[in-house]
């Protein structure tokens, strides 16, 4: 009696004492967990824990292999990926070769509705090599195959799950779905039979929190572990405090002026070039954004594979130049709208932007619109300027580069209807070349001719931003909150 | 009384069709496509053409009177679709909802109808002494305050100054307390104004000087008599009050994190999910009908001259 009174007190005290819980914070429900029926960031901060992908981008920028071991190029159309072996889902069905086709032709099957099938769209055929190896077939030599093939919404899942996915998700990666509350929170537990061993931390609870100040309120009350996103207020506010570690990167994303070139008010390149001598950039970050930027020149951040870094501002700050170039160009008295959708940071940005331009004799009109709306208006020929903040999810260059200005985008992301030859020319070939030597040099010849050619004017790159308890320690955060890495981190008390 | 309940039972058809209709066309005309909506601010990189294509995949290509013909049929097998963003059905995300809302209009009503009856009761019973002008400047407040600066305040003093509740979130009683305060007190205003002008004008009545000339004690006239016959208007205002809350205080549950009806709905608005739009109002005007038939056959019992027919 006393004996299992002992086992059943040691069985009770173990887990307690060892248990070690992350809790954060995050914004909204997410719609689902099926990574591949969304495109929602909070979706994916789940997901990426529960699911893995072929490959994913290190922090260093690089492409490495999650669940493929080895890979190579074996036709310009033709990629060979070997597969980590024993890998399984947490149900016990073996990730292989089969279940990798049946996971990617999911993702393209219009019938899934995938919102992020476009993603993928490069691909026109997977094929079963043997149990361990899969070649992926591109209709085109697709150079930025593997950086696509690290987004989350190609993460391998069982596809025998189906509908189920939505609710209950299955995956190989370090976290196991334990429960989700609608509106409330999200737990995983570790999977114990992780391929990559056992996480430390055995718990993770997705709060879904939807207020900042609340957020806020729960760190320093001790009701979260680690925040993410913090606004630059918040932010500098949870700086000062001795029981808090926070930290700024920069990440994928960069905010834009856009222009609409074929508009008769905006095709004079003077006109343009006269709105980018118009604006502080510096002040913006400084003064606005409270430091948590950075300058923007080329149209992607230094993090991003390819990206130009080290172009100079061809247009920096000078009100006297802006005007002279407007009354060369005969476009004194100027009227243009600018389009922002509605997002606390981007409205701010847009007033200040409408004073900058004031100043040098510009009139702006702000239209502010549900992201919705504001999408559809920029596809629509009543654009002037926009104001647009972007993320190279891909990490690579060519994601925001062919995107934003191959003549094959105009309107849905060419939103400046930004039409050159050579510029096409250089995004085909650097698309078509697996050389990364020679894709830097043609990304950098698109990036100068862009810069020369002003469709737009890169503002500047957000830094992202977290707070977290000093207790939790090891965690990798991949350019962004939706790739939290908790493989190798602790939660000491 | 049962012909009557049948008979405002189906006066809800007309009703809930015209819901359904003014719904439709309110987020048909309303600018912003769905699937631009569903991809939100990081789908970029996707083409026209795939735009349409998913656009296609969810339905969303057919004309207005296609889609709301097709919708209604589903209605009325009792089918409100399947939401967009989740791909789940429509019942069940808002089915999953409507506990926590229950919980937190149901707590926040009582204390609103214990603290604003109280509050009226004082300052109708005290009029014009201190003891009313209190109250009213309370109840004043407390409807003008909005409540994500009370909310606020309250989770600053109870959560991180003294540790006393849990800052946001659901699960245990603990976590009910500050919404259900912030939302309650702020109905409670309103009540107790409705309550001390109805109380006022009932001790005015021939009845109540009758009662007291009878020579009965002054506390039975008040509670007994007056009370009584005042709790008419105030329980329509506290069933009005009680159908809005079942809609979703959106405010409180956005401040206190609490996962009920109404963030769901303003999540399915910003995402363009008409499904999940269409049902939630669907869903909320009903419990808005039920509540408020509920509280018309209520009158039977304050007031035995109000006879249903």
């Amino acid at each position: 009696m006393r004996r299992s009174l002992l086992l059943l007190l040691l069985l009770l005290s173990a887990p307690l004492a060892a248990a070690q819980t992350l809790t954060t914070a995050m914004g909204s429900n997410p719609p689902t967990l099926d990574p591949q029926r969304t495109f929602n960031g909070f979706s994916f901060a789940v997901t990426t824990q529960v699911y893995e992908t072929l490959f994913r981008v290190t922090t260093e920028g690089e492409v490495e292999g999650l669940l493929a071991e080895s890979w190579e190029q074996v036709a310009p159309d033709r990629l060979r990926v070997t597969l980590r072996e024993g890998v399984e889902f947490t149900d016990g069905t073996p990730l292989d070769a089969e279940a990798v086709k049946a996971s990617l032709e999911r993702l393209l099957d219009p019938a899934t509705a995938a919102p992020g099938r476009f993603v993928v769209s490069a691909i026109s055929a997977v094929e079963v090599v043997d149990e361990r190896t899969v070649d992926i077939v591109t209709a085109e030599p697709f150079a930025p195959l593997l950086a696509h093939l690290a987004h989350p919404v190609t993460a391998i899942v069982p596809v025998a799950h189906g509908d189920d996915l939505a609710r209950r998700p299955v995956g190989s990666g370090p976290y196991v779905f334990e429960s989700w509350t609608q509106g409330d929170s999200v737990v995983l537990t570790a999977n114990e039979g992780y391929w990559g061993g056992t996480p430390a931390i055995d718990r993770v609870v997705y709060r879904i929190i939807p207020e900042v100040s609340t957020q806020v309120v729960e760190l320093r009350s001790g009701g979260l572990d680690v925040l993410f996103n913090i606004p630059a207020d918040s932010f500098r506010q949870l700086e000062g405090m001795a029981s808090l570690e926070t930290d700024s990167f920069l990440g994928w994303g960069s905010v834009h002026l856009g222009f609409n070139t074929t508009s008769p008010k905006l095709q004079d390149i003077r006109v343009r070039q006269a709105i980018a001598h118009a604006i502080d950039k510096q002040l913006i970050v400084d003064e606005l954004l409270g430091g948590l930027a950075q300058v923007g020149v080329a149209p992607v951040p230094p993090t991003v594979r390819f990206a130009a870094s080290d172009l100079e501002e061809p247009y920096p700050y000078d009100a006297d130049r802006a005007r002279e170039l407007l009354a060369q160009a005969g476009a004194e008295g100027l009227t243009l709208t600018l389009d922002v959708y509605q997002n606390p940071d981007l409205e701010a940005v847009a007033q200040v932007l409408q004073a900058m331009l004031a100043d040098v004799g510009v009139t702006v009109e702000v239209r502010v619109q549900e992201f919705a709306a504001y999408s559809e208006t920029l596809q629509s020929d009543d654009v002037e300027m926009y104001l647009t903040s972007w993320g190279t999810v891909t990490l690579d260059a060519d994601y925001t580069l062919f995107a934003f200005f191959h003549s094959s985008e105009i309107p849905a992301n060419n939103a400046s209807r930004y039409s050159v030859p050579e510029v096409d020319d250089a995004l085909e070939a650097a698309r078509a070349t697996p050389d990364d030597a020679q894709r830097e040099r043609l990304y950098r010849i698109v990036q100068e001719r862009v810069l020369a050619d002003v469709p737009m004017v890169t503002l500047y790159y957000p830094l992202s931003t977290s707070a977290k308890r000093p207790a939790l320690q090891g965690e990798v955060v991949r350019f962004s909150w939706i790739n939290l890495d908790l493989r190798g981190a602790t939660l000491e008390e | 009384m049962l012909a009557y309940v049948v008979k405002r039972l189906l006066s809800l058809v007309p009703v809930l069709l015209g819901v359904v209709l003014l719904v439709f066309a309110m987020l048909w005309l309303a600018p912003g496509d769905p699937v631009l909506a569903l991809l939100g601010e990081g789908a970029q990189g996707i083409t026209a053409a795939q735009v349409e294509e998913l656009r296609r995949a969810y339905g969303l290509d057919r004309s207005f009177p296609e889609q709301f013909v097709s919708y209604l049929a589903d209605v009325v097998r009792l089918d409100l679709g399947t939401s967009l963003r989740s791909s789940q059905s429509v019942t069940s995300e808002v089915l999953s909802r409507f506990p926590a809302t229950l919980a937190l209009a149901g707590s926040a009503l009582a204390i609103a109808v214990v603290v604003g009856g109280l509050f009226g009761v004082l300052a109708a019973v005290y009029k014009g002494t201190w003891v009313d002008s209190v109250a009213i400047v309370v109840a004043l407040l407390g409807v003008s305050v909005p409540v994500f600066w009370s909310g606020l305040v309250l989770m600053l003093v109870f959560a991180l100054q003294l540790g006393w509740l849990p800052a946001s979130g659901s699960g245990t009683w603990r976590h009910l307390i500050m919404p259900a305060a912030t939302v309650g007190f702020s109905s409670a205003a309103f009540i107790a104004r409705v309550t001390r002008a109805s109380l006022i004008e009932a001790l005015r009545q021939d009845y109540v000087r009758t009662a007291r000339a009878k020579g009965l004690p002054e506390g039975r006239v008040r509670l007994k008599h007056a009370l009584k016959n005042a709790l008419l208007p105030v329980v329509t205002v506290v069933g009005l009050q009680f159908g809005g809350l079942l809609g979703g205080a959106v405010l409180t549950e956005t401040v206190f994190a609490w996962p009920g009806v109404g963030r769901l709905l303003v999540d399915a608005i910003t995402s363009r999910d008409l499904p999940l739009v269409q049902g939630a109002v669907l869903f909320v005007a009903v419990a808005f009908i039920v509540v408020n038939l509920l509280v018309d056959l209520s009158y039977a019992a304050l007031n035995p001259k109000v006879r249903y027919g």
